[in-house]
């Protein structure tokens, strides 16, 4: 397998998509793969027209600040860092050190826009699905469990949490997998995000998890048909002390400033972005924000307020290590399984040694990282909500 | 007939039909919450009233991958990569196509952002090619204005709560642009460019400062053969952004030394001698209006 492997970040917009590719790079270059691999980014950051592409670490920047400026902020706020617009590469190079043996692994991070399944983008979003081997599908978890929670579910009803989540669509791209008459192994890693209030809970994060196995059982069956296809549900917390709260009507508060995101508290006063609670002046008005309309749809997506944990605004990722973890050992059995059929015979003996020789990953060194990482529990195949359903 | 299209952020990015130049409507809209007012309407008299006043607005197209509202497939890269900042191409048929991107809004959205869109003009007949080769030099060679221009004339309306084209000023605008301008030419600082779109070509090129021709070759699909004019934005003599023309003509004047020391011709020196000239009557014109 000498092409890079292929991930693709899917997900509704402003789902997280960015963020936790941030930190699986994080993750990657500084957490326990660097037992076994030496890890590099490699992406070169391009420009299209005006848009520059960010850092990754960049991202993970924005969330240590958030962090930071609500340090002593009790107060429950909207979070919105800035939006994705285009559709970018990122590069991870991973080499056993002191060998001449690497390999990379490209993702691919687009705008919620490009998971619209009758948009303008759709085509292309069809040849990204067949041409890659991973796929991240990024749940953004309080409109996964808003229509399940008692307190949330008028709010937040069924109809809104598939369309923030675009899980029809995502169903739709998904059948655009293509595995080469079963020769190709496929990975799908259902990830949700924004998850901090149902970790603190007791079996809070198996019950997004359970939750997860329902609104996506379709998704699931389908995928089971492929014969080397692993399906992982992997809860992740990319900040740790962002917590959601609640559910609030979106509406637009036409100050003498300019508009502002807000929500109603009652006729006369309204809740900024920031969380203070202001009083409506003579000549303001507040409107119903018409950008939360769900794309497509007639529904409004209500805005999700968070807080930071009383007391504690450290940086705690949690379980962000474990996705760059899965990939790689699902890259590493894919590429086992790729050289275990082309080596059968006298020829793929010489098939074998010349590629030892010449620089990539053997299977024997291969089988060693794999259950070197496995018998020390490096990575985990449970608790906290990690479930994996399918494996070859 | 002119289409124009555009692809602007409103909650997310939309590709849209934002009128054309036969129609007589005064603005055309994008009401996002149009349908959850007609839901609503079902059974509230007050969203079922709004929204029977929001429908009978013109509105914009929503573009689809199904329905390109005349777009061409051909035209999908303008939308979808970059690699230009304005590019006047052939399409596909009699379609030809003049696109502007990353034109800032005078708005910010409410996170205090402006996010950039693009405008696409196509015309469908072969009537159309002469406005669209007038338009296409006028919109190089003033760049700012046409934004600006262009800016003015869509934004969100917080009455209606949704987006606004100003469709008749925009007709009226195109109008006036090639009435008065009966030039196809661009004045550059390597001499001026003519402009004239042909079938299976590329009539104009701008890159963006920066960007070689490599990118936006990739980027669009180019064929690089096919490429009748390429130029970069900073060499342009720009008539409507002094600070740029103050930049080209010094550049221009570094250039001339270094020609005249390798004995080359005259030629831009009658450039040089012909901007200042222009500078100097701007001057003169400034100080005679105050």
């Amino acid at each position: 397998m000498s092409q890079p492997l292929k991930v693709l970040m899917m997900g509704g917009r402003r789902c997280g998509k960015t963020s936790a590719l941030a930190s699986l790079f994080e993750q990657a270059k500084n957490g326990p793969i660097n037992n076994y691999f030496t890890v590099a980014d490699r992406t070169i950051l391009e420009t299209k027209g005006i848009e520059r592409q960010e850092s990754l670490s960049n991202k993970t920047l924005e969330l240590t600040n958030m962090l930071e400026t609500n340090k002593d902020n009790s107060n429950v706020f909207l979070v919105d860092q800035a939006p994705t617009m285009n559709s970018w590469l990122y590069k991870l190079h991973l080499q056993i050190p002191g060998k001449k043996r690497e390999m990379d692994i490209e993702f691919r991070d687009s705008a919620g826009e490009f998971f619209e399944a009758s948009g303008q983008h759709a085509r292309e979003t069809e040849e990204y699905v067949r041409d890659c081997d991973v796929f991240v599908i990024v749940i953004d978890t309080p409109y996964l469990m808003g229509p399940y929670d008692e307190a949330t579910k008028e709010i937040c009803r069924e109809s809104i949490g598939l369309g923030v989540n675009r899980v029809k669509d995502i169903q739709d791209f998904l059948t655009h997998i293509t595995d080469n008459d079963g020769k190709d192994a496929k990975m799908v890693i259902f990830v949700p995000l924004k998850c901090e209030k149902w970790a603190k809970e007791p079996g809070g994060l198996n019950r997004v998890t359970q939750r997860v196995k329902e609104v996506y059982a379709t998704h699931i069956k389908n995928l089971s048909a492929y014969s080397k296809m692993n399906i992982t549900i992997m809860p992740m917390l990319t900040a740790g002390n962002i917590n959601f709260v609640e559910f609030h009507d979106a509406y637009i508060y036409h100050s003498i400033e300019g508009p502002k995101r807000c929500c109603r508290i009652d006729a006369d006063k309204i809740r900024t972005e920031f969380g203070e609670i202001e009083p409506l002046m003579p000549g303001e008005t507040v409107t119903e924000d018409s950008k939360a309309v769900i794309a497509g749809t007639s529904l409004m997506r209500p805005y999700c307020w968070y807080q930071i944990t009383p007391g504690d605004n450290s940086y705690a990722p949690r379980n962000c290590d474990q996705l760059p973890l899965h990939i790689i050992r699902f890259m590493l059995a894919k590429l086992i399984d790729a050289q275990t059929n082309e080596y059968k015979g006298f020829f793929g003996s010489i098939l074998k040694f010349l590629r030892s020789v010449f620089g990539t990953m053997d299977i024997d060194e291969l089988r060693d990282i794999i259950g070197d990482m496995q018998s020390k529990g490096i990575i985990k195949d449970k608790g906290e909500g990690i479930e994996i359903i399918k494996r070859f | 007939m002119l289409r124009y299209y555009s692809y602007y952020s409103v909650g997310g990015y939309k590709d849209l039909l934002l009128g054309d130049s036969a129609s007589g409507d005064e603005s055309t809209y994008f009401l996002p919450m149009l349908p959850v007012l007609e839901e609503r309407g079902a059974t509230d008299a007050t969203s079922q009233q709004r929204a029977e006043e929001l429908r009978k607005l013109p509105a914009m197209r929503l573009l689809t991958s199904d329905d390109g509202h005349g777009l061409p497939s051909s035209a999908r890269y303008l939308f979808s990569h970059a690699g230009y900042k304005l590019l006047y191409r052939h399409l596909e048929g009699d379609k030809y196509a003049i696109a502007l991107r990353d034109i800032y809004p005078d708005d910010k959205d409410e996170n205090g952002r402006s996010i950039p869109f693009l405008v696409v003009i196509m015309g469908d007949t072969t009537a159309d090619l002469r406005t669209l080769d007038t338009l296409a030099a006028y919109m190089a060679s003033n760049i700012v204005t046409a934004e600006r221009t262009i800016s003015s004339m869509i934004g969100m309306d917080y009455d209606k709560n949704g987006l606004r084209f100003d469709l008749r000023k925009f007709n009226q605008w195109i109008d006036t642009v090639t009435k008065s301008s009966k030039s196809c030419t661009i004045a550059t600082i390597n001499g001026n460019i003519t402009i004239h779109a042909s079938r299976n070509q590329t009539a104009l090129l701008v890159l963006p400062g920066g960007i070689p021709i490599k990118t936006a070759i990739a980027e669009q699909r180019l064929n690089a053969g096919t490429i009748s004019e390429t130029v970069c934005i900073d060499d342009i003599v720009a008539h409507d952004n002094p600070g740029q023309l103050v930049n080209t003509v010094a550049r221009l004047a570094t250039m001339l030394k270094e020609e005249r020391s390798r004995n080359k011709t005259l030629k831009r020196g009658l450039v040089l001698a012909a901007i200042c000239g222009f500078l100097i009557g701007v001057m003169i014109a400034s100080c005679c209006s105050h």
